[in-house]
């Protein structure tokens, strides 16, 4: 078999005609892995002896001619922050370094329902504070394209390891631009979903009114299957919709390309774009038009706000979300303090790394007393004007196509001591993740040094079907996403 | 000029139960006085009458019965075991 080429649809009908086994499977990629990822390090945990028993089972399964799931024998890693049950999940954090939950996440065991494969848990900013892995607790991951450089982040492990192909998908999260800019960077395709569609149960909170987990995936035909297992309503999650799910694999090809009205937001194609990722947007966009697509520019004004509401909501829900690592609950904990409110400051102080501890700082400070107002509520009203500004947008087009990062990806030993401008990189993902929609990153072309660059396809709520069919449609036109990295 | 100051920063890791070592005051001082200036853009934004968002698409919440996962080992009847937290 050829790792470099496997899809799912081809896999489980592989495995049904017996071309190979899912244990053959599961042992070419465990081979690949251990080739591979000491280069990438895309990798905290490698799940080898439960991957190997879960395509045992399969392939007794299989055997017996029993119905197999949708994702059969897909290999898949997750991001570190999904809680994966007896097996250590960390958040790529000394503070969880040995945490082994007692519960999985909804949306890995839905995907392990339909016989996916877990084959190892990957590096991510710590509790996805990033947007590199250049946070994470443990290492820094390397761009399968450049070692030299980062992959992006938060769910760079992720990204990396299915760039390399160590794995048929991956599982990211994105609050800010976490799953379309690791995506961008390594040239994969995907999907942050609207708010609420996929559970959040089982996933190490960020920022509660802001994380979405969702998939990367080396096709949207591929992304459009998985999104479909993990998408609908979970009573786990409070905020999780019940709105119905259509069938996205179904609905590739319902798009109408002729007439259908695609917005260009000027504030997204400023001077602070990078004059080869401009090119590159523009040119997708170019290729959509020849299709009979009418574009159209529009105004987003508010997009220069949208960092900045983001670096004080974002952060207030963090600081709530992370009192609960006082060392008594979770994790790892200080030793013979003298007090309570010393332990709970030692443990802090010693465990948490540098990111947590500024995020944290910024939200108590945002929420303290005389400065909630001023912020907090301030930045939640100015949510509302750029909900509004995407919602008038939509009046006029179908769906509004931007570039996903102002930047391709940069040196992993550039460690930047300036917080602000890493958090400026975010500018055209944050305001997604302000209003909640959906939006899907896809692979564009290559700069001059051979680096894969993507661009985002945003549409309004609950209308992840439009985004895998125009996505589809235009991977049908391109190849882009069939390129590999050369390792 | 939000830029903070040594004493506020110290009041601040106060409140979120974080020790800092004298070299991540250095360090976080310009760091966070950096973020807190910039995220100021957003006071010269007119906003009267606004109603704000605290969470988007205006998704209805809805409440569950509560269940304790843990792990066997640290119920004790109905209490929970945990560590050791102060010299004794």
């Amino acid at each position: 078999m050829d790792l470099n080429k496997i899809s799912l649809s081809g896999l489980k009908k592989s495995l049904q005609k017996k071309e190979f086994s899912a244990s053959d499977l599961v042992k070419t990629y465990l081979a690949r892995i251990k080739k591979i990822d000491p280069k990438i390090k895309a990798f905290i945990t490698i799940t080898d002896q439960e991957a190997l028993s879960s395509a045992q089972k399969l392939d007794q399964k299989i055997k017996s001619g029993a119905k197999l799931g949708s994702l059969a024998g897909a290999v898949m890693s997750l991001k570190d922050i999904y809680l994966t049950k007896g097996i250590r999940t960390t958040a790529a954090s000394q503070v969880l370094k040995d945490y082994v939950p007692p519960y999985s996440s909804t949306v890995y065991q839905r995907l392990i329902d339909q016989d996916a494969i877990l084959i190892g848990k990957t590096n991510t900013d710590p509790f996805a504070f990033g947007a590199s892995t250049q946070n994470s607790g443990f290492f820094t991951t390397h761009n399968p394209w450049d070692l030299n450089l980062v992959p992006g982040g938060s769910s760079g492990g992720s990204a990396a390891s299915l760039s390399a192909r160590l794995c048929t998908f991956s599982l990211g999260t994105d609050t800010g631009g976490s799953i379309r800019q690791p995506a961008s960077f390594c040239g994969l395709s995907g999907l942050k979903p609207t708010y609420g569609r996929n559970s959040r149960y089982g996933i190490t909170a960020m920022a509660s009114s802001f994380d979405c987990p969702g998939a990367f995936a080396t096709s949207v035909a591929d992304l459009a299957q998985i999104s479909q297992v993990m998408a609908g309503h979970d009573p786990l999650d409070a905020t999780s919709s019940k709105n119905p799910v259509p069938s996205y694999p179904d609905k590739l090809a319902s798009l109408q390309l002729k007439g259908l009205k695609i917005g260009l937001p000027r504030q997204y194609f400023s001077a602070t774009l990078d004059p080869d990722i401009k090119s590159l947007v523009l040119a997708s966009a170019q290729k959509l038009k020849d299709q009979g697509a009418i574009l159209i520019d529009i105004s987003l004004p508010s997009t220069d706000l949208g960092i900045a509401v983001y670096y004080i909501l974002v952060p207030s829900e963090i600081s709530a979300n992370m009192a609960r690592y006082d060392g008594i609950r979770f994790g790892s904990s200080a030793k013979d303090s003298k007090d309570l409110l010393s332990y709970y400051t030692e443990t802090r102080g010693k465990y948490m790394e540098a990111e947590l501890k500024r995020r944290i700082l910024i939200g108590t400070y945002a929420l303290s007393a005389g400065y909630y107002d001023a912020y907090y509520t301030k930045a939640a009203q100015v949510r509302t004007l750029i909900k509004n500004e995407f919602a008038s947008a939509f009046q006029k087009v179908d769906v509004i196509l931007a570039p996903v990062s102002p930047t391709p990806p940069w040196p992993v030993d550039q460690k930047t001591n300036d917080p602000l401008s890493m958090y400026l990189a975010d500018v055209y993902t944050c305001p997604v993740n302000v209003a909640g929609l959906p939006a899907l990153a896809l692979p564009c072309g290559f700069t001059a040094k051979n680096l894969p660059v993507g661009f985002q396809l945003i549409a309004n709520y609950w209308q992840e079907e439009k985004l895998f069919s125009l996505g589809h449609q235009y991977q049908l036109l391109t190849d882009y996403h069939l390129k590999i990295p050369n390792l | 000029m939000s830029a903070i100051n040594l004493s506020t920063l110290r009041h601040t890791a106060t409140l979120a139960r974080i020790k800092l070592s004298p070299a991540e005051e250095k360090t976080f001082l310009p760091q966070l006085s950096a973020v807190l200036d910039y995220i100021d853009i957003i006071k010269k934004v007119d906003t009267k009458g606004i109603e704000p968002s605290f969470q988007v698409p205006d998704l209805p919440s809805f409440t569950r019965s509560d269940e304790i996962i843990s792990p066997n080992s640290s119920l004790k009847s109905s209490y929970f075991k945990v560590k050791n937290t102060i010299k004794k």
